[in-house]
């Protein structure tokens, strides 16, 4: 800190300079905090209240008359466990899991070919993989909600499962190939050198080096998943079918009756995913910036 | 595996003895490419043919299986007076707009506000303030119903300051700020994060320079901080704007459109582009119309990409 306050060799005045600079600093850093703790309570209330009330005994309504409650019991989550809850986890995860290891698996060797391979139409291609990447996926919903009930693959988890894992396989490409490109080009090279055929060089070199990168790109596209409610809500329409986010909209719109067990489903469903971020966060940021950062 | 140790007369690792180095086109790639370009193929271009097919069709609820060519009879119904396309199209724009606005600022304020040099402690903020970015928004966003419900804890705290209770997803102004207010608090830690790696990327030397000059606070940044930061969000600024225009599933599961532009008619307040097609095809199944809203919704996005990649070059870096 003290370093950038420059040199200290001037005289009385400079010094007097350099304590009113402190005091300043000290000022502003003092309103800083304050501000900073006053976000920080603002943000987190959402949560503390949701872990609150999924606590919260009595009344399953919204409306309560206090804010926080007076009995604190595990009921809500039992009642939770004793109904579709468990079944909506099994299908997220069911859906989640599909989607990113097909998705991700397919997407790995299409962004090999962009960041190492040559061939005609490349540049053509990245632009194209863009474009599908910022895309709404439900541009085109229409049209899969009328073949997919032609082939009666509506409301089921494999035709979710087929049209964002393989129809998605271009979402992870662009990611995945701005990591490649960060690997050195020499140590493809040193392969080639010693007869690596192309498939050696990306089975034995590249893969290996590339597999946390993997691993977050399936923790990403399985969130993005969880995450997806448009698409999901439109071809799914048994509950029974529902993954997590969707099946708990009974509850949330419950407000007078349903509320604490709301809260229940949504700390439950919620919780898993705060551990995976924190893991993954480091990478997850690196990758964003790649792909969102210029320079 | 096998056969290919085979010593059969197939083409020899180094022909010339010089290392083999891969420049040219290699048809290989294909190979690579064939998984995701088939998949993506068949089930993103084709549906979008189709989606584009239905745009000229009376595809519905009443035409379900004999539906037929209409022409642009669903881009007249769109483009009509009164239609609703209009006000839909100013509000898709107005929170395209201040959405990506309000999570730049806040990004960048919240980043600057960070990494003040005597602040040791802004780890400790800066993980507290990445949770909400961290939990599953599909189900944060039902939180917030129940939060600005008009008896939700919202209205009991700002009752126990003696606000009166506001309706806040019930008016028309009140559901769109709440939509942005969410929207900001879903958004601003990924913006905090890329703002923050986007500061520390500006050279030390460049303030230290200015400290010696003595310029003032505000000149640091306006000479310094806000020029590196605008040439390096530029592309995340573009992306934004397409990203929000497109984005449905907040809105749905917040308001829901909702309140009513006026009694009686089809689309809400908040109705965006695409969470208007969303009923389209949801609730109204018209199929034919949603389809015909797609299109110019792709249209819009597409034109966003192709500046995007313009602008920063994405596209001649590419090679």
């Amino acid at each position: 800190m003290a370093t950038r306050l420059g040199p200290t060799s001037a005289g009385p005045t400079r010094a007097s300079a350099l304590v009113s600079y402190r005091t300043r600093q000290t000022v502003e850093v003092w309103i800083l905090r304050i501000i900073l703790i006053a976000l920080v309570l603002v943000s987190l209330f959402p949560t503390i209240y949701v872990v609150l009330y999924s606590l919260k005994g009595g009344s399953p309504s919204l409306y309560s008359s206090t804010l926080i409650p007076q009995r604190l019991t595990l009921d809500n989550y039992a009642k939770l466990l004793r109904g579709q809850f468990p079944i909506w986890v099994r299908n997220s995860l069911v859906l989640g899991a599909g989607v990113a290891l097909i998705q991700v698996s397919l997407a790995t060797f299409a962004a090999y070919a962009f960041s190492r391979l040559r061939f005609p139409g490349r540049k053509f291609g990245i632009l194209g993989l863009l474009i599908l990447q910022t895309l709404p996926v439900f541009a085109a919903i229409v049209a899969i909600f009328r073949v997919f009930s032609v082939l009666g693959l509506l409301n089921t988890l494999t035709g979710v499962i087929i049209l964002l894992g393989l129809g998605g396989s271009a979402g992870g490409v662009w990611l995945l190939k701005n990591f490649m490109d960060s690997v050195p080009r020499d140590l493809d090279e040193a392969a080639y050198m010693d007869g690596a055929t192309v498939w050696q060089t990306f089975r034995r070199v590249l893969l290996p080096l590339v597999v946390p990168m993997l691993v977050v790109q399936v923790i990403t596209t399985f969130i993005g998943v969880y995450n997806e409610y448009i698409m999901v809500s439109i071809l799914l329409s048994d509950p029974q079918k529902y993954p997590l986010g969707i099946g708990v909209r009974s509850f949330s719109a419950g407000f007078a009756t349903n509320w604490t067990t709301f809260c229940a489903a949504a700390t439950l469903g919620s919780f898993p995913f705060l551990i995976l971020f924190f893991v993954s966060q480091r990478f997850l940021v690196e990758g964003l910036m790649r792909g969102a950062i210029k320079g | 595996m096998a056969v290919n140790t085979a010593p059969t007369p197939t083409r020899p690792l180094n022909p010339t003895g010089a290392p083999k180095r891969p420049r040219n086109y290699q048809p290989l790639a294909w190979l690579y490419l064939a998984p995701v370009l088939i998949s993506t193929f068949v089930l993103t271009v084709l549906p979008f043919l189709y989606t584009f097919y239905i745009a000229f069709t009376n595809y519905s609820l009443f035409h379900y299986n004999e539906f037929e060519w209409v022409g642009f009879e669903n881009f007249r119904e769109i483009f009509s007076a009164g239609s609703g396309f209009l006000p839909v199209m100013g509000w898709t724009v107005t929170w395209m707009i201040l959405a990506t606005a309000f999570n730049i600022i806040s990004g960048m304020l919240l980043a600057m506000m960070l990494s003040h040099p005597r602040l040791r402690e802004r780890t400790v903020y800066r993980t507290l303030l990445i949770i909400p970015w961290a939990l599953p928004f599909i189900l944060t966003v039902q939180v917030w119903a129940g939060i600005l419900n008009n008896q939700g804890p919202l209205n009991q705290i700002l009752g126990m300051v003696g606000i009166p209770t506001v309706k806040w997803l019930q008016g028309i102004t009140s559901a769109r700020a709440s939509l942005l207010m969410m929207n900001l608090w879903l958004s601003y830690p990924f913006f905090m994060t890329i703002c923050l790696a986007a500061l520390t990327a500006i050279p030390r030397e460049l303030y230290e320079a200015a400290d010696i000059d003595g310029a003032s606070g505000w000149a640091r940044f306006r000479y310094i901080t806000y020029p590196f930061m605008l040439s390096a969000l530029t592309p995340l600024l573009i992306m934004q704007l397409s990203f929000q225009f497109g984005n449905a599933g907040v809105i749905v599961l917040l308001t829901n459109g909702l309140p009513l532009a006026y009694p009686g008619s089809q689309y809400g307040a908040t109705d965006t582009l695409a969470t208007f097609a969303y009923k389209l095809v949801y609730s109204l199944r018209d199929y034919g119309l949603a389809a015909a809203y797609s299109i110019i919704i792709f249209i819009v996005i597409s034109g966003l990409t192709i500046t995007n990649s313009l602008v920063t070059g994405a596209f001649s870096e590419a090679d």
